[in-house]
């Protein structure tokens, strides 16, 4: 007999939503500014700078994707979102994070990317869209 | 994704510098999902919570460490499935321990990579080999798997003490997305079912000093671009070879050759293109081997050779301005019932024996009877000027109204032909005798 979804699986499921939302923030952030310190560097062509950066684009929309299709599970998020509403939260909380970072998963591909400073020029627009998510310590 | 990756196991991100596809793992807890630099999803699967920077004197590789007790996976996210390699550096620059690991695809276990335990300062490959610190970079051992899925873990079992990871590194054992063909001095095969290249814009064919090839069933090339042999050959052979090229490109084989063989093997180009072999050849040969163009191109071997062979090999050019001019090398045609066909303003028809010179020209007829018919025809005209009738292009009348034909002139002319034949034959005999 297959293991009926419970709140346990809920739960597990909102800590998954945390753990990626958080983890693409962080990741964004610290990637541009790796990109960044390389192209100011040039220790690396800039047209593999640009692979990296598209490949990563492409990861993030996947990433974000995961939380849409939670969204469009007509049986599990509205448990997610019920539980989820019991500590205060709302579903503008996971939009507000969302938003931005599908704004940068969206530019970052088409992006100009040619030149060194094309790429610095991308990196200090995600790094100024995008802020360090909240951390007990220092990351 | 940008394979390949490596991930360096330490503590600190600073602590020593990574490697151009190497990205810095901080563990401290799961950290599954992680896109690196590279942009690739990565991390621990399980919370990690022991994290040290060890040596940064050693390779970077080397430099840190991550250990644990219970049973904790590292996922890289594959671009798809498919064969990759994997490298393993399991030790500790400082600390002998555990190096108890497994690769997994999803959930299948595709190989043991190390076993036992290693002694501080050395570390175990991907193939269980015990190396030192110095030994290691250059050393070390990658072993090949085939996943089936488009997740790869490296599993650090349970075990007593600790289960320790200096570094992990995956990387495609085939071609990747945007890998320039470009065999320089060397080859490019590409066989079997179905084969194809296909490339999107801006990217070129070129052996330059070696070969491309392309067999098997159904080979296709598909570009915009130009197909350039240089001083080389582009070869593609097999059932119903095909080239497609966009407008404005050329087949030029430049000092070489283009080769089209096999079961219908086929060119087609619309306007404004030409197949110039210029110094070398063009073959185009095989069952039913063709060349189809529309209107406005030239077949110009130019000094090379233009030659189309084979079963029922077809030359057909479209009406008004065809040209077939082999210039300084020539233009051959074998096979079974090889045919050229051409519409229109090009090439004049086969001579008839008799030119008749009439009021309305030249009138070439095949028979006496029409020559008679046509100065019947001429007698009966308001003005009737005279007619003259040729043989051959040899004047055999008198122009008159009533034009007699010289009989004797046509049977003299053909004794003399048929005179020369036998001069001919009979010093033929001489000689070999």
């Amino acid at each position: 007999m297959a293991i009926p979804v419970t709140q346990l699986h809920i739960l597990r499921m909102l800590l998954q939503a945390d753990q990626n939302l958080s983890g693409l923030q962080g990741d964004m952030r610290s990637n541009a500014l790796t990109w960044r310190a390389v192209a100011v560097a040039q220790s690396q062509p800039a047209a593999t700078l640009a692979l990296w950066m598209n490949d990563a684009a492409v990861q993030y929309q996947a990433r974000l994707g995961w939380i849409s299709t939670a969204q469009a599970d007509a049986v599990i998020w509205p448990k997610l979102s019920a539980l989820w509403a019991l500590m205060g939260g709302t579903a503008a909380d996971f939009n507000n994070v969302t938003t931005p970072l599908k704004a940068v998963a969206d530019q970052l591909g088409p992006a100009a990317k040619t030149t060194y400073a094309q790429i610095i020029g991308v990196c200090d627009q995600i790094t100024t869209a995008i802020n360090a998510p909240l951390s007990l310590w220092p990351e | 994704m940008a394979y390949p990756q490596g991930i360096n196991f330490r503590s600190t991100l600073g602590y020593v510098t990574d490697g151009a596809n190497e990205n810095f793992e901080a563990a401290g807890g799961v950290t599954y999902p992680r896109t690196t630099a590279q942009g690739n999803t990565v991390g621990w699967e399980q919370s990690v919570g022991n994290t040290r920077d060890r040596n940064s004197a050693l390779d970077r590789r080397l430099a840190g460490v991550h250990f644990f007790n219970t049973q904790t996976d590292f996922r890289f996210d594959l671009p798809s499935a498919g064969s990759y390699s994997v490298r393993l550096a399991a030790g500790d620059a400082s600390n002998g321990n555990d190096t108890v690991w497994s690769l997994l695809d999803t959930t299948t276990v595709l190989q043991s990579l190390a076993t036992g335990t290693s002694t501080a300062g050395n570390f175990k490959d991907a193939t269980d080999t015990l190396l030192s610190a110095a030994a290691w970079p250059g050393s070390n051992t990658a072993v090949t798997k085939t996943f089936s899925t488009t997740i790869c873990r490296f599993r650090g079992a349970t075990v007593g003490v600790a289960n320790q990871i200096a570094h992990a590194y995956v990387e495609s054992a085939g071609g990747a997305s945007n890998t320039a063909i470009n065999p320089g001095v060397g080859s490019v095969a590409i066989t079997g079912h179905v084969p194809t290249v296909a490339q999107t814009a801006n990217q070129s064919l070129t052996p330059s000093a070696g070969s491309i090839g392309i067999t098997g069933y159904a080979p296709t090339i598909s570009q915009p671009q130009s197909i350039t042999a240089g001083g080389g050959t582009i070869s593609i052979t097999g059932y119903a070879p095909t080239i497609t090229q966009g407008i404005t490109t050329s087949i030029v084989p430049g000092v070489g050759a283009l080769a089209i063989t096999g079961y219908a093997p086929s060119i087609a180009q619309s306007a404004n293109q030409f197949v110039a072999p210029g110094v070398g050849a063009l073959t185009l040969s095989g069952y039913a081997p063709t060349l189809a163009q529309t209107a406005n191109q030239a077949i110009l071997p130019g000094a090379g050779v233009l030659v189309v062979t084979g079963y029922a090999p077809t030359v057909t050019q479209a009406s008004s301005s065809p040209n077939l001019t082999p210039g300084a090398g020539q233009l051959t045609i074998t096979g079974y019932e090889p045919t050229v066909t051409q519409s229109g303003g090009a090439g004049r028809p086969k001579r008839k024996p008799f030119q008749v010179e009439t009021s309305r020209g030249v009138l070439e007829v095949d028979t006496l009877d029409e020559v008679a018919d046509i100065v019947r025809a001429e007698k009966r005209r308001p003005k009737a000027a005279p007619v003259e009738v040729k043989l051959g292009g040899i004047k055999v009348s008198t122009p008159s109204l009533k034009p007699q034909i010289d009989y004797k002139a046509i049977e003299a002319r053909m004794r003399a032909e048929v005179q020369a034949e036998m001069d001919d034959e009979e010093e033929l005999l001489m000689m070999l005798l």
